[in-house]
């Protein structure tokens, strides 16, 4: 896996982990 | 298009989610009905990932709520009622484009639907006021379109009315037939029962985390012999306390 793969993956996580974030504050609970 | 199998959420000693199986067909609008703690927000939490069940599980749109829960956020739009957990310091826009951008669109995309959503709801006044500055309705209204921002098949939506004045719950009401009519299911939880008489195909009862009753209003009403959904809710919980 080459560094533009691992960035690209990288990403996918960081988003699904902030949206995961502000889901948590939508639904008023912070486990995820 | 989602269906429940033996979902069940325990906090310590207590079953807040007991053992719920049953499934809503797709372009649906299915109502959950039940008493403050009877296990309605929980369920919804569960179904949009937020929490994962003790036991039994959940697959929505083909996707499994424990093995795939990325793949369930990606088709789930969701909004509860209450806090809407907008960025107060964000404008409208720029809080509906983050969560564009959470679910991976461009901005061309985010662009389009954002004019789009912003038009059939009425946002264009306020679409660059941030959106600590808005009205409770104004907050609905916007959060409704950041749940719908990447247009998701399914819709969970916890009590969107609460709280809202008579115009703010009609465009609550409005927007949730209209997504009905572009095919979406909708999944949602209200004490209002004049609403939940409008707008849902099917209802389901919850009563201390368990399914206490399930099928179509008028079904429902044939099986309790009233016309008063108020009066079968009543009889369904009441006679369990």
């Amino acid at each position: 896996m080459n560094l533009k793969h691992i960035m690209i993956v990288f990403k996918k996580e960081v988003r699904d982990i902030l949206r995961c974030y502000c889901y948590s504050i939508m639904s008023s609970n912070r486990y995820c | 298009m989602l269906e429940l199998k033996n979902l069940t959420k325990k906090f310590g000693e207590v079953t807040a989610v007991d053992n719920l199986t049953f499934s809503i067909e797709k372009g649906e609008i299915f109502g959950l009905l039940g008493e403050n703690g009877a296990g309605k927000t929980t369920t919804l939490r569960m179904l949009a990932t937020m929490l994962r069940p003790t036991s039994g599980t959940a697959v929505l749109g083909g996707m499994d709520i424990v093995k795939d829960p990325e793949g369930v956020r990606s088709k789930v739009g969701i909004l509860f009622g209450g806090e809407s957990g907008l960025y107060d310091r964000l404008t409208v826009a720029e809080n509906i484009q983050y969560f564009g951008e959470l679910n991976d669109m461009s901005m061309s995309d985010i662009k389009h639907r954002t004019k789009l959503l912003a038009d059939s709801f009425d946002m264009n006044d306020f679409l660059d006021k941030r959106a600590g500055k808005l009205s409770k309705g104004m907050r609905q209204k916007a959060a409704f379109a950041r749940a719908i921002i990447h247009n998701p098949d399914i819709l969970l939506l916890d009590e969107p009315s609460s709280g809202l004045d008579v115009s703010a719950m009609r465009s609550v009401q409005d927007f949730i037939m209209q997504q009905k009519a572009e095919g979406k299911t909708i999944i949602f939880s209200s004490h209002t029962m004049s609403e939940v008489e409008k707008l849902c195909d099917r209802i389901a009862v919850i009563h201390k985390g368990k399914l206490v009753a399930i099928g179509g209003l008028e079904e429902l009403r044939k099986r309790y012999n009233t016309d008063n959904l108020e009066e079968l809710f009543m009889e369904l919980v009441g006679e369990k306390k």
